[in-house]
């Protein structure tokens, strides 16, 4: 069997529907933003909406009208409504609200590319198996129904693993690999660093230390785009990524790396094996409870 | 449909960086991809000691670990400030005299430089000996006219818009190669 069959292969839909509901409510989040839009001379397109003319991207009447399409669609789309224009449109709004905001800015933040891009993958699982998911949910079988594609997961994975790649080849690219040389790390702690967190302290005390933390987070950056073609990979990656958004997160307070944070343990740690290795011990209790013979349980796709 | 737009998403991804670069939701993932090994951290005072913002003298840090002007719809406010880099003291004199002919409510301006980097083989921070103090008075800046002063102004934020195509055309030669 090629690899990519396995992508097209169905499991329930547990996983999918706590990333999608994950994904709602980081979109009522940014809806929620207030506005900040800054005023200047306009340099170029920053987003894939720079294309409007720039009275459209100014405009704060198109900003607020974004917003409440955005939380109204995820809210809709959360509770199963009006699928799949309330995916789409999340989608969408999600794409217009954050480029408007790149529009009317001269800095720059990377902390909603990601759930923008896993977004778009949602919706579209949401539009090609709309009819299956609601004959389910109409037969009050949902939760058992085989509705969720492999090729959500496994494209979630793909482009987390992706832009973690680039975020090392990048570095290499612009600095060298002696990028992690430990005393540029040591100079953005000095600058933003909390003074009060223990990370903070334990990142100024030693350039060796952050020599290693650095050159390990520019290593599995650099490599996470193999995860996807090995589970133990993609968990040892994980973990490690993880671990450096944690130091992140702890070192620099202000830095709204959360999401990605999040993203990397729904995607990159064992948690969607976790919750169906819960699903199977519950179907095997409850069909033990039923008196029944235990079902040869179905196994997990292997990665590619 | 369903297969194509699947392969599409990975294709599309595949080449972004190369052929989209930095266009939001599509990035390079730039954050800290510099070097710096040291920078500087400029303090201004008025006459009276009164500390003046950075931003109305052009002498902020723009720079937070993104690359300055990359994957935005505007020009960053101008600045003398080039992240990773130290303008000589003939430099900020130069700066804060053109700043001072705009800003005339101010009789002096007393800038104070400090220089972050490695104090030894394990720890970074101000470099005291290092540390710089220039001051520039309106009545030493030999002008004729403050009409002047915004034309060198004016060249000066050009200047800057060019280091900053520059930065850009870095990068999309990054994206390309």
């Amino acid at each position: 069997m090629r690899f990519w069959e396995k992508w097209f292969e169905l499991r329930t839909p547990r996983f999918g529907v706590l990333t999608t509901w994950f994904f709602c409510v980081i979109a009522m989040i940014l809806a929620s933003l207030p506005i900040d839009h800054q005023v200047g001379e306009r340099l170029g397109a920053g987003s894939v909406f720079g294309f409007l003319p720039v009275e459209l991207l100014q405009s704060t009447w198109l900003y607020h009208s974004a917003r409440v399409v955005l939380f109204l669609s995820a809210l809709l789309w959360a509770c199963y409504r009006a699928v799949p224009w309330s995916s789409w449109l999340t989608a969408i709004a999600f794409t217009l609200v954050w480029s408007l905001r790149m529009e009317n800015t001269s800095h720059a933040a990377h902390i909603f590319n990601a759930s923008n891009m896993l977004i778009f993958i949602h919706a579209m699982w949401f539009h090609f198996y709309r009819r299956p998911i609601r004959d389910s949910i109409r037969e009050r079988r949902f939760w058992t129904s085989q509705t969720y594609p492999e090729w959500v997961f496994q494209l979630s994975l793909f482009y987390l693993c992706w832009f973690h790649t680039w975020a090392g080849l990048t570095k290499i690219q612009e600095s060298g690999f002696d990028w992690g040389n430990g005393l540029s790390l040591q100079i953005w702690v000095y600058l933003w660093g909390a003074k009060q967190s223990p990370t903070t302290q334990l990142l100024l005390s030693s350039r060796t230390l952050t020599r290693l933390l650095q050159t390990g987070a520019l290593i599995f950056e650099t490599t996470a785009i193999l995860g996807i073609f090995s589970k133990w990979f993609r968990w040892i990656v994980g973990f490690n990524l993880l671990g450096f958004y944690l130091g992140v997160l702890t070192t620099f307070i202000g830095y709204g790396f959360h999401i990605n944070a999040i993203l990397v343990a729904l995607f990159l740690l064992p948690t969607r094996e976790l919750i169906m290795r819960w699903e199977k011990s519950r179907e095997n209790q409850t069909s033990r409870s039923e008196g029944q013979q235990i079902p040869i349980p179905q196994q997990p796709a292997q990665n590619f | 449909m369903e297969k194509l737009l699947v392969f599409g998403f990975v294709a599309v991804n595949l080449v972004s960086p190369w052929l989209i670069g930095e266009l939001y939701p599509f990035t390079i993932s730039p954050m800290f991809c510099d070097e710096p090994t040291q920078c500087c951290d400029f303090e201004a005072f008025a006459a009276d000691g009164t500390p003046i913002p950075l931003e109305s003298i052009g002498l902020q840090r723009n720079y937070d670990g993104n690359p300055v002007g990359l994957g935005v719809g505007l020009v960053p406010p101008y600045t003398l400030d080039q992240f990773g880099e130290l303008p000589t003291d003939e430099e900020v004199r130069d700066h804060v005299e053109k700043q001072l002919l705009a800003h005339p409510e101010w009789e002096s301006i007393r800038v104070v430089i400090k220089t972050i980097g490695e104090i030894d083989s394990q720890h970074v921070g101000v470099i005291e000996d290092k540390t710089r103090v220039v001051t520039v008075a309106l009545e030493d800046i030999n002008v004729d006219t403050t009409d002047s002063s915004l034309e060198i102004l004016e060249q000066d934020e050009s200047a800057q818009s060019s280091r900053e195509e520059s930065l850009l055309g870095h990068f999309s030669e990054v994206t390309k190669s």
